[in-house]
């Protein structure tokens, strides 16, 4: 049975999207065992939904991209001639 | 930045290109570089408030990414590759504005411990997933913001944008083994600010709990 410290660094290997099979297959197994471990994992996952939808939220509308890259091109523009 | 001085080198070495190649140049360039403009325009509005300022730093990086599109390889990660130039952006735009010489101050923070990982579950386990749920969107940007600049611009890059461990330590230029410390450091960071700011709120804490 593998021990808390090193679940602890997969879990963020894991949630990085870094682990490979086995990695992934020994935190599950760890996890369903350990309620400890279980809760951090649950924390973990709920941390970084929140930092990601919390991200997201930044507004960035189709107008002011399409008006950035017509000012891009425009530069390029002038910087070419 | 050292790897626009670079670019720059090579570039004054080249002779100019054909008025064909520069038309096959601006149709790549509108294909493969301009789908990524809202995801950079984000990022850097995440990495500093004022909007004018954001615009400029995306607005710069595409106008060099154009200049030195003759060195992107075809079939490499162009998003990466503009991720790289804005990243070099920031950095020059926020020496100018602290006129700090550079960020080797943080690279000490930096060094491997065993402890990182203690931290985490130290502050894993104390806390409740709802109290974030009550932290509104500004105090996570101040914490954000907060962070050490390599730091924000590591967390950003891999958590808004989802870059993997091995494209970020190539647009840093660092090991995987340093970009995952930063990560580790920086979420841990964000927990601890986040974290005092609810209790701060009077949201009680299982350490308040625990008397710890």
């Amino acid at each position: 049975m593998m021990d808390c410290k090193t679940l602890l660094q997969l879990i963020q290997l894991y949630l990085d999207g870094e682990a490979n099979t086995e990695q992934t297959e020994l935190l599950l197994k760890h996890v369903n065992g350990c309620q400890d471990c279980r809760c951090i994992y649950e924390f973990e996952t709920a941390f970084r939904s929140f930092l990601a939808k919390k991200m997201n939220e930044i507004p960035v509308s189709d107008r002011e991209i399409s008006e950035l890259q017509k000012k891009i091109s425009e530069q390029i523009q002038i910087n070419e001639s | 930045m050292e790897d626009d001085i670079a670019l720059e080198e090579d570039f004054e070495g080249k002779p100019p290109l054909s008025e064909e190649e520069n038309r096959l140049r601006k149709i790549r360039f509108e294909q493969e570089f301009y789908p990524h403009l809202g995801s950079l325009l984000r990022f850097s509005k995440t990495l500093v408030k004022e909007e004018d300022i954001a615009k400029d730093l995306v607005q710069e990086t595409f106008i060099k990414a154009f200049r030195f599109m003759h060195y992107f390889e075809e079939g490499t990660n162009a998003k990466a590759w503009l991720f790289k130039i804005l990243k070099n952006e920031f950095y020059s735009f926020y020496r100018k504005k602290t006129k700090e010489a550079t960020f080797s101050g943080y690279e000490s923070l930096e060094e491997e411990t065993g402890e990182e990982d203690g931290l985490i579950s130290q502050h894993a386990q104390n806390l409740s997933t709802e109290i974030f749920g009550q932290l509104i969107g500004d105090e996570m940007t101040m914490a954000i913001n907060a962070l050490p600049a390599d730091y924000r611009m590591t967390f950003l890059l891999a958590d808004l944008e989802g870059f993997s461990y091995e494209e970020l330590a190539a647009i840093f230029k660092v090991p995987i083994g340093t970009i995952r410390s930063r990560l580790h450091r920086a979420r841990n960071i964000l927990k601890k600010q986040l974290t005092a700011y609810a209790r701060g709120m009077g949201f009680k804490t299982d350490e308040d709990h625990d008397g710890l």
